[in-house]
């Protein structure tokens, strides 16, 4: 063991060696910038404030569906119930407007719901020894067999007009001349962060995912913990819902199931780390710029949505590789 | 060391053991052979039929043989059909007709959304028809795979063990459920598939040749865009790849307008209203170009005008595929022409229960496929198909009053002997307004 001091040289080899850890992991949210770069060099015509606006409008649809999948990976879990949650709130507004019921019942109707849900996944996936992905993906069975059957397979109704204009790209949010669903991403994305990094239950989620013995050490709950998380992420599906159920113009208990997927992408490309403790919502925030941009761009190059699928499966793997790179997200994929 | 290198063996091991059953498995599905298994009544088995190929333009010697043969007065109707289903003799040329009152089941593949449960609770009213005429038990057994094949294949064994006389089998996966339809004609059952083509050799499929259905629309398009001398592209929007119906729309579309000179893009918008928009905003935010028209694969048409509108660019010409109420609703709103088809899952079902029929009263059809023109909705009988109660929310299909697709005759041509099959009472006395 050396007692000396460092060099100033060895000092210097050692900052940049900081410094370099600190910057390369952060480049990637460059990557919206850049890629909005290309986009613009490459197909000039998205850089219309209808194009960036459609672009935003789709990216906010699926932003709001990733807070809860982000902060289920945070916490070591996962969330296979969105889609099933997903199509219920579409199918509830739709069926119970029909029915005369207000949209403010409707929104709390979905909170009760979304508290159950959450309640149920965060109690069952720490009382019992089974993986959150296990208990999502049953529950999500169960809500959307729920679903069909309340219904009785009649999914449709009618869908307030206000939420078709909230997604529409032409409409404004009062005298701001942008759809209401962007500045809604635009909130949610701003308290989510804040929620995550600068409050004791931010530091819970990242204290579970990192270590859950350790954390119950340090006197967090974990049921709480998850219950509060799920129920989160329940909610987010349900106003993704909502949104879906605007703008497609109808409403399926099926609507939800490309977000399976399309989250778990946005997650895993902002560099979140699936087996927890890394990662959060800033980064989901690029991963959906990114995804969105990249699938815009495919469009705008007349490739085939079969090849769509594989490019963007190349991009994973490629940022999989990336992020494998830097020691710190390495220890965590 | 040796020890990892047990750990290895016993790896490599489980994973070779894992390998062989998946195989196995793989096998087991794929050797269903229809008409030959032991005991089957069925003609000359899978060899002679045609082979399903979707995608493919250019049909075989095999399948201009068949289309040869076929009588004239329903030739048209089978134009391109290898894209969809296969043809080949009647696995049922020794099916011996039970004596009524027949046991009638409903096996669904799913039951999630209207255009089903439309099906569903058309096959109820016809059998409650077949009652009242004494000729049918009252109580029709359902059952509801939600999507899983070994499920549906399980129904169905479980059907034939209940005693059905006629299964009617909604859109079964096109290979999977073959083994257990195999066995439902060992016994005896007839199955009638409705409203897709299987890979099967052991029922009798009904439905609308969907490749000369999406003629119809695609020629509309065609004569639209001549006559407005646009010089843009028309937009296919397709449904989900690699699904035989969706792609055999797709290829008469695409051969219309290359025979027209007509530039193609396409979206795949997976018959999902969401990724329709989704999928359209992204095409017009990325393709400033002007839009010749927009051709319908199925479920497109109101999220397609929908973007358009929103991305602020001019109405066209968009066609429809299903006749979705809200489309017509659209349609009656914008004033807008457009063109559709009536193929609504309860007429599917009336034309499936119509061939059942004829086969429980003894008489045969000439082969195992019997496909059908749906009625063309256009603005000479757009009144007969929309209600002014349908709505762009609305979820139905739009269906003709009586529910008949085709009259009863049609089918003259395409059996031979038996009986005269029981009349069926028109069970859509209203349009749906859902």
């Amino acid at each position: 063991m050396s007692l000396e001091a460092p060099t100033t040289t060895e000092l210097s080899v050692d900052t940049k060696k900081i410094s370099r850890s600190k910057i390369a992991p952060n480049l990637v949210f460059l990557a919206p910038v850049v890629m909005m770069v290309v986009i613009a060099v490459q197909i000039p015509s998205v850089m219309t404030v209808t194009g960036i606006t459609s672009l935003l409008i789709l990216a906010a649809i699926l932003g709001i569906a990733s807070v809860g999948q982000t902060w289920a990976i945070v916490t070591g879990g996962i969330d296979l119930s969105i889609p099933a949650v997903i199509g219920l709130a579409c199918v509830a507004v739709a069926k119970l407007t029909a029915n005369g019921v207000g949209f403010g019942a409707i929104l709390l109707l979905l909170l009760v719901l979304s508290i159950v849900i959450g309640l149920v996944h965060g109690i069952l996936s720490s009382v019992l020894p089974i993986h959150p992905l296990i208990i999502t993906l049953g529950t999500g069975s169960i809500i959307t067999g729920s679903v069909l059957w309340a219904a009785g397979g009649r999914t449709g109704g009618v869908i307030p007009q206000f939420i078709t204009d909230a997604v529409s790209p032409v409409a404004s949010t009062g005298p701001i001349p942008v759809p209401a669903v962007i500045l809604l991403w635009v909130v949610v994305a701003f308290l989510a962060i804040l929620l995550q990094n600068r409050t004791a239950f931010g530091l819970q989620m990242y204290a579970l995912g990192a270590n859950p013995t350790a954390a119950s050490y340090a006197l967090v709950k974990p049921w709480l913990v998850r219950s509060v998380v799920y129920t989160l992420s329940a909610a987010f599906a349900a106003t993704t819902g909502v949104l879906l159920a605007g703008f497609s113009g109808t409403a399926s208990a099926d609507i939800g199931v490309p977000y399976m997927f399309q989250t778990l992408t946005a997650v895993v490309v902002g560099g979140t780390s699936l087996l927890g403790g890394r990662g959060g919502y800033g980064r989901t925030v690029v991963g959906v710029l990114l995804t969105t941009q990249f699938t815009m761009l495919l469009i705008g190059f007349g490739v085939s949505s079969n090849l769509q699928q594989v490019f963007l499966g190349l991009v994973i793997l490629v940022l999989i590789a990336i992020y494998g790179r830097d020691r710190r997200i390495a220890n965590r994929l | 060391m040796q020890n990892a290198s047990f750990q290895g063996k016993k790896a490599v091991t489980k994973i070779a053991a894992i390998l062989a059953a998946g195989l196995l498995l793989f096998t087991a599905a794929c050797s269903s052979d229809g008409g030959q298994i032991k005991g089957a009544p069925g003609g000359g088995g899978a060899a002679q039929y045609t082979e399903m190929r979707p995608g493919d333009p250019d049909p075989t010697d095999a399948d201009l043989a068949v289309l040869d043969e076929l009588p004239g007065s329903v030739k048209e109707y089978y134009n391109g059909y290898w894209n969809s289903t296969r043809i080949g003799p009647n696995p049922y040329a020794e099916y011996e007709a039970p004596e009524g009152p027949w046991k009638v089941c409903y096996a669904d593949s799913f039951q999630g959304n209207t255009w089903r449960i439309e099906g569903m609770e058309v096959a109820k009213l016809l059998v409650a028809d077949l009652a009242a005429q004494g000729l049918a038990e009252p109580d029709m057994t359902v059952t509801n795979a939600n999507n899983d094949a070994t499920l549906m294949a399980n129904q169905v064994s479980s059907l034939v063990q209940q005693g059905c006389h006629l299964i009617l089998a909604m859109q079964p996966p096109s290979i999977g459920v073959c083994q257990a339809f195999d066995k439902a004609l060992a016994e005896g059952v007839l199955t009638v598939v409705m409203q897709s083509g299987t890979e099967c050799t052991s029922v009798i499929h009904s439905d609308f040749g969907a490749y000369a259905a999406a003629k119809v629309t695609a020629d509309w398009l065609v004569e639209q865009v001549k006559a407005s001398g646009s010089t843009g592209n028309v937009v296919m929007c397709n449904g989900i790849p690699g699904v035989a119906t969706a792609e055999a729309r797709q290829l008469a579309a695409r051969v219309a307008f290359e025979e027209a000179g007509i530039k193609v893009e396409e979206i795949t918008g997976e018959w999902d209203s969401a990724v329709i928009k989704s999928q359209m905003v992204n095409y017009l935010s990325t393709h400033p170009g002007e839009i010749a028209g927009v051709w319908d694969g199925g479920v497109c048409n109101v999220p397609v005008n929908e973007a358009l509108a929103q991305g602020g660019r001019d109405s066209v010409p968009v066609t429809g595929f299903e006749g979705p109420c809200n489309a017509m609703a659209q349609w009656a709103a914008t004033g807008n022409e457009s063109i559709s088809l009536s193929a609504g899952a309860g007429q599917g079902v009336v034309e499936a229960v119509k061939v059942g029929m004829r086969m429980l009263s003894g008489q045969k059809p000439i082969v195992n496929t019997l496909l059908y023109p749906p009625q063309v909705i256009d603005k000479s009988n757009f009144e007969e198909f929309h209600d002014p109660a349908m709505t762009l929310n609305s979820v139905c299909s739009t269906q003709p009053l009586g529910g008949e697709s085709v009259p009863d005759s049609y089918y003259d041509d395409l059996f031979e002997g038996g009986e005269d099959a029981p009349t069926l009472s028109p069970v859509l006395t209203t349009l749906p307004v859902e």
